[in-house]
């Protein structure tokens, strides 16, 4: 398709206007049309050994049974997609991961993937300046780019991660509309709390002595109140907003 | 700690010029092996290097810390004539006030240090005062794509002109990085927070963008 160029270039524009993580969601499920994934994830990478899926992925488009067996199995801690974004500054066929050094290990996941329509994915990694990656997959039934579509695809990940994290890390201007109050519960907010600095779902049903599945449902509601896509967002949403600090 | 100098120190500072083009060889071909640049007197400075170029040096007493070059596009520069197979074929913007952003450089000493992250802040934030300086509306800038990001972070509006290319082994994209309000804020912020940091323009530079004439086929 000759003509697509030009169409990574409009969807870097819309992306460098995005205002808000809905703005890059919508971008990205474009973009699939044209380069033909049917899916993504956008994430930080787990900082510690006890982090799961929920506490790193920033947007997701993932089936909802993969993100649970995903969450349910760990898997963020042994992904060879994830093992190889930390090795590598330029983008990746998840095949490609299998060949660094420990990424056999980690092989179940990319076959449990296949079984949820994840048969092939390119995946965009990016180091920040002071630490931490973030990684950008792509994935669906085919995904075989030809070179020139990596090329966007690397270009279209770069854009999109830059400005999820500038939307997540920008504070409050003094012309903004104060939000309209969401009315968290004194639990909600204790669990972002526990959650902005790092702690997983089940390290705050053991601090808090709740069940786990009681702390992603007030996670859960607290993110609906905030109106974030995701529990990094509602963290950074709660930040903002001066609800936790 | 940050000063503006015109390309003509060749000749107004010959002492200046042979530190700046002994620090680029230092850096660029024994730090970074770029071996096309390796000169036998161990000065860095190509066909490009001209009067009518600026540096920006960063200096702490005699030490070089930061550096980077700046090329006016209305003359031959590296997007225009070293490597313009980069641009596929799509158009890059050039002019009166668009130069172009060359020879990055900061210290492995600094670069390492904890400060890496705030200093690097303060290298962008002095480009973006020169360039302020020069009533520029933005630099030309061809880097890897990851490093996009640092350029978004410290302000600047980064237009991608190219898909990313491999060149000589690296991935390499064309960016048009137009000066904002954001940049200038972010860059005074940087500053702010470095002690001592200043942009030091000697008078004269303010009025010496280059003047509109073709761009020459070199030889």
């Amino acid at each position: 398709m000759k003509c697509f160029p030009q169409s990574a270039f409009d969807i870097v524009a819309k992306l460098r206007s995005a205002n808000c993580l809905e703005d890059i969601l919508l971008e990205l499920k474009l973009s699939g049309r044209i380069f033909g994934y049917d899916t993504f994830l956008m994430g930080r990478l787990p900082r510690s050994p006890t982090q799961n899926l929920l506490d790193c992925a920033t947007l997701s488009g993932w089936p909802a049974e993969w993100e649970r067996r995903y969450q349910a199995e760990r898997f963020v801690q042994v992904d060879p997609v994830i093992r190889h974004i930390r090795r590598s500054v330029d983008p990746f066929l998840w095949r490609e991961a299998l060949v660094t050094p420990g990424g056999r290990d980690g092989q179940i996941v990319l076959e449990e993937a296949r079984a949820f329509g994840l048969v092939e994915g390119f995946c965009v990694p990016l180091h920040h300046a002071g630490g931490g990656e973030s990684g950008l997959s792509f994935g669906g039934q085919r995904l075989a780019p030809s070179n020139d579509e990596r090329a966007a695809l690397h270009l279209i990940g770069i854009y999109a991660l830059s400005a999820a994290r500038a939307i997540l890390s920008r504070a409050v201007s003094a012309d903004d509309e104060p939000p309209a109050a969401a009315h968290l519960t004194g639990r909600e907010v204790e669990c972002l709390k526990w959650s902005a600095v790092g702690k997983t779902a089940w390290e705050i049903s053991v601090i808090l002595s709740l069940s786990r599945r009681t702390v992603e449902q007030y996670l859960i509601s607290a993110a609906r109140k905030l109106g974030a896509v995701s529990r990094v967002q509602s963290v950074a949403e709660a930040l903002r907003r001066g609800i936790i600090d | 700690m940050f000063t503006l100098l015109s390309g003509d120190v060749d000749t107004t500072d010959p002492q200046m010029a042979n530190r700046i083009y002994a620090f680029r060889h230092a850096y660029f071909v024994e730090h970074l092996r770029w071996e096309g640049c390796r000169q036998a007197d161990c000065r860095e400075r190509d066909r490009f290097d001209g009067p009518d170029s600026f540096h920006v040096l960063g200096e702490k007493g005699a030490e070089i810390l930061a550096y980077a070059r700046l090329l006016p596009t209305t003359r031959p520069h590296l997007l225009s004539h070293l490597y313009p197979e980069i641009l596929q074929g799509r158009p890059a913007p050039t002019g009166r006030r668009i130069y172009e952003w060359t020879r990055h450089a900061v210290a492995l000493r600094m670069r390492e240090s904890a400060m890496a992250t705030a200093f690097s802040n303060v290298v962008s934030g002095a480009v973006a005062y020169a360039a302020e300086a020069l009533d520029l509306e933005g630099l030309l800038v061809q880097l890897h794509p990851a490093l996009i990001e640092r350029l978004t972070e410290t302000g600047w509006d980064a237009e991608p002109l190219a898909l990313p290319v491999k060149y000589e082994g690296s991935s390499l994209v064309p960016v048009y990085a137009r000066l904002t309000d954001q940049t200038l804020q972010i860059a005074q912020a940087a500053f702010a927070a470095w002690p001592g940091a200043h942009l030091h323009v000697p008078r004269g530079s303010m009025c010496a963008a280059a003047t509109d004439v073709p761009v020459p086929v070199l030889q």
